[in-house]
């Protein structure tokens, strides 16, 4: 062989081979179709995957510090259903032929999409399928999501984001303002779509520069929830709807610790809730810090150590090191943490997101609690009243994406899912809260979801962010780390709240933000 | 007699016509497809990577060339720093751990003579299972007021450990984590290079009066020096850029304690949408750990020859 050269047909005999090869290795690979519309598991409003519950973004333009947010209490315009098709072309079978592609959060957002989206395909006369992709929570999701926009890809239509992203999606131009499609009476009915039924404040977090860029399609907020056999044991009255007021609310909380330790139950808590590192490590500093009437911007600059959010702080560690209401595991707690505590009968009250409750209400999931549960308002302070902008929402909206070959279609369905008589179906089956204030006030979906009459509380009182694009990664990542070094007593509430605030500061002048 | 002479009678072969390739050239055009998708995949994103690394790249601006200023940017950004010596802190408890743990397990199971398939079997299992998922499962048996550790811990009448949320005991955890995963893959190289020992220096040594412990120092522990170093090297590149575990385990926290430069990068490129920077600090760690690699080949296979 030493020195023999391959001849031409031995070198085609051989590229025939290895062609032939791969194409059959190709034919017997399959290919991976997208989620058809299909009847799906049951929307579980678990979301074991979600590392944290973000934090709520800045609307973007619209909304400005506290003074030029929502006014509180300002109540969105509910109306009854019309009747009407909210995209009268849509219904009437006027659409091209073709499939839409939804890309959306893993877990009950998707899963309402899953098992709905062959309504739409009959909304349509058949015109428009849908197919659905999971893309993983959270930061997963942002790992799919964020370089497929990036290349401009054209195979999603549907794009589904929640708050915190939409500071940075918004800008980049990834959604098509709504306005565009909304002025297209064939497209859409406004009288029948309501948008006012929103609350203004979840409209304005997907807003950009005045243009609203996603439909609202859940609103969470976190909720006091409380066992009501438990609090007439201990001899506790219910908070109202507006929640207790905190002197009072730790007085409560003594009250039901002597009991429980009376009883000799030493693994249950008068508290549960979940300071893990991130969102939630700030949210149970920031939300007392609000209702004390404290604000954690001054325009775009950080006051992170001023004396609200130092004295809610240190209310918040002596709750759990001083006084001892809550477990010191709390710390590394969230929202799977919580749920499963409170499920198994860990603690008499939570502090929890409102997803939880359709399984603390299910018998089949959580015997402990069910049927015994009751929903208000976090606690207020005094001195500001109940009625104060003090809460963290977690609005999940869907839109239009800029690269996408079907906008017209895709608009048709974002506005179809969204309208109150589709929206109706995943806010009484689990699959979200919706944000209409007429579904969270209608008799039917209070009967099998009494949470929603709290939560549509909270979502009028939603504190409004600074239209500052770094808001996400400094809240999740700079003081994010710091309240979680407070919480575990790495540092003393002033100094971690100060450092935080130095940090941040020294990352916005990087970033080239005006002071 | 006159010899036959077959080969003078032959007629000479007749030259082939066109073209035919020395056969030097087939190995390459036939790889020629797989390295254009490496290529594809690897080295293109590579370089395109770099090219960030360049630039200031925001999500939501177009991207700004900076020369190395993302770069100087690093030098003085202490995050950067402090999140890279957890890593190596991470990293180096680890491995150490790792090599004690798997060169004792390995020398007993060259002791074991029944069940010794199903033994190795045993032990391979935890390297099996998908580092989020085993992430996720410690930090329930962690869990504080319902894991079964502390349950067993408070049995015995000692107070409840708060592993994953404990300053003192966040790194721990991880570390113990990461330990359980894969100090088998670390049993399994050095099952496989005792194995492969020869048995005359052994004899010898026997022989001579050497104890056990003086085999084990000066003979076995030499001749596995190269599998040392393998082990080294790939274990010190996965647990320098670790991520999954500390994602599902503590999140980075209590505070930064257990913030890995992996995870620190992460966060930048897909929370801070800062993509420039992000590429800056990947290059960074990538030229650090080349000069880990070349450090330790240069020390641990220098030693072994001259030996």
């Amino acid at each position: 062989m030493h020195g023999r050269s391959t001849s031409r047909r031995d070198f085609l005999r051989l590229s025939a081979l290895l062609v032939g090869g791969t194409a059959l290795l190709s034919a017997c690979s399959s290919s991976q179709p997208a989620t058809p519309a299909a009847p799906a598991k049951p929307a579980e409003p678990a979301k074991p995957a979600e590392a944290a519950k973000p934090a709520a973004p800045a609307a973007a333009p619209a909304a400005t510090t506290a003074p030029a947010a929502a006014k509180p209490g300002e109540a969105a315009k509910p109306a009854a259903a019309t009747g009407k098709p909210v995209s009268p072309i849509a219904a009437s079978g006027g659409l091209k032929e073709t499939t839409l592609t939804v890309i959306i959060f893993s877990g009950p957002e998707a899963d309402a999409h899953t098992r709905l989206g062959s309504k739409f395909t009959e909304y349509t006369k058949g015109k428009v399928k849908i197919q659905v992709e999971e893309g993983g929570r959270g930061d997963a999701y942002d790992a799919k999501w964020i370089p497929g926009l990036q290349a401009k890809t054209t195979a999603w239509d549907v794009l589904h984001d929640n708050a915190n992203r939409f500071l940075g999606s918004g800008p980049a131009g990834y959604f098509v303002p709504l306005s565009t499609f909304m002025k297209d009476k064939e497209l859409f009915d406004a009288e029948a779509y309501n948008n006012e039924d929103f609350p203004k404040a979840i409209r304005d977090v997907f807003s950009f520069e005045g243009e609203q860029m996603l439909m609202v399609q859940e609103a969470s907020g976190m909720l006091f929830n409380y066992r009501k056999d438990l609090l007439q044991k201990y001899g506790v009255p219910e908070p109202p709807l507006e929640g207790y007021e905190w002197t009072e609310f730790m007085g409560h909380l003594k009250t039901i610790q002597d009991g429980l330790a009376k009883d000799g139950k030493t693994d249950v808590f008068p508290l549960l809730l979940g300071a893990k590192k991130g969102a939630h490590s700030n949210h149970q500093i920031v939300m007392p810090a609000w209702a004390r009437g404290g604000e954690i911007y001054d325009g775009v600059k950080p006051v992170f150590d001023n004396e609200h959010m130092v004295a809610s702080a240190e209310m918040m560690v002596d709750l759990i090191y001083g006084k001892k209401f809550v477990s010191e595991g709390a710390i590394g707690y969230e929202y799977p943490d919580v749920l499963t505590g409170f499920s198994t009968g860990k603690a008499v009250t939570a502090f929890q997101w409102n997803a939880a409750a359709p399984t603390f209400l299910d018998a089949s999931k959580s015997p402990e609690t069910a049927g015994k549960l009751g929903f208000s308002m976090l606690p207020f302070f005094k001195e500001k009243g109940s009625k104060i902008n003090r809460f963290h929402p977690s609005p999940h909206g869907i839109g239009v994406s800029t690269y996408s070959k079907n906008q017209k279609e895709a608009f048709a369905y974002c506005a179809w899912f969204t309208s109150q008589e589709t929206a109706r179906d995943y806010v009484t089956n689990g699959g979200g809260s919706s944000g209409r204030t007429s579904l969270l006030t209608d008799k039917t979906v209070l009967d099998k979801n009494p949470q929603m009459a709290a939560l549509n509380e909270v979502l009028k009182l939603q504190h409004p962010y600074p239209n500052l694009e770094q808001y996400n990664y400094i809240y999740l990542n700079i003081l994010a780390a710091h309240t979680s070094a407070i919480f575990s007593r790495q540092t003393s509430p002033k100094e971690g709240l100060t450092k935080a605030k130095d940090e941040t500061i020294q990352y916005l002048k990087e970033q080239g933000v005006k002071l | 007699m006159e010899m036959p002479r077959p080969l003078a009678r032959a007629v000479a072969a007749p030259q082939s016509r066109g073209w035919s390739i020395p056969d030097s050239w087939l190995p390459h055009l036939l790889l020629g497809p797989a390295l254009l998708a490496l290529a594809a995949v690897f080295a293109y994103p590579l370089l395109y990577s770099f090219w960030l690394s360049l630039n200031v790249y925001n999500l939501t601006r177009p991207p700004r060339f900076a020369g190395l200023d993302n770069y100087i940017l690093i030098v003085q950004d202490p995050r950067v720093w402090e999140s890279f010596a957890v890593s190596v802190q991470f990293a180096a408890i680890s491995l150490a751990l790792q090599l004690g743990l798997g060169l004792g397990l390995a020398l007993l199971l060259a002791r074991v003579v029944l069940f010794r398939g199903v033994i190795r079997t045993i032990i391979i299992i935890p390297l099996m299972l998908t580092p989020v998922i085993l992430g996720l499962n410690w930090r329930l048996m962690l869990n504080l007021d319902w894991g079964i550790i502390n349950y067993f811990i408070r049995l015995f009448g000692f107070p409840a450990i708060n592993f994953v949320n404990d300053p003192n005991w966040a790194m721990a955890a991880l570390v113990l984590v990461d330990v359980w995963h894969t100090t088998s893959f670390t049993v399994l190289v050095l099952s496989a290079g005792l194995a492969s020992l020869p048995e005359e220096p052994f004899e010898a040594a026997s022989i001579d009066g050497a104890s056990g412990w003086q085999m084990l120092w000066y003979l076995t522990l030499p001749l596995l020096r190269p599998l040392f170093l393998v082990i080294v090297l790939f274990r010190s590149y996965e647990l320098i850029r670790v991520y999954d575990i500390v994602f599902a385990l503590t999140g980075g926290g209590p505070g930064r304690l257990t913030e890995t430069i992996s995870f620190h990068i992460f966060n930048r490129m897909f929370q801070g949408f800062q993509i420039g920077y992000a590429s800056a600090i990947s290059y960074v760690l990538f030229v650090l750990c080349l000069v880990w690699s070349i450090v330790i080949i240069k020390v641990v296979g220098t030693h072994g020859s001259q030996e």
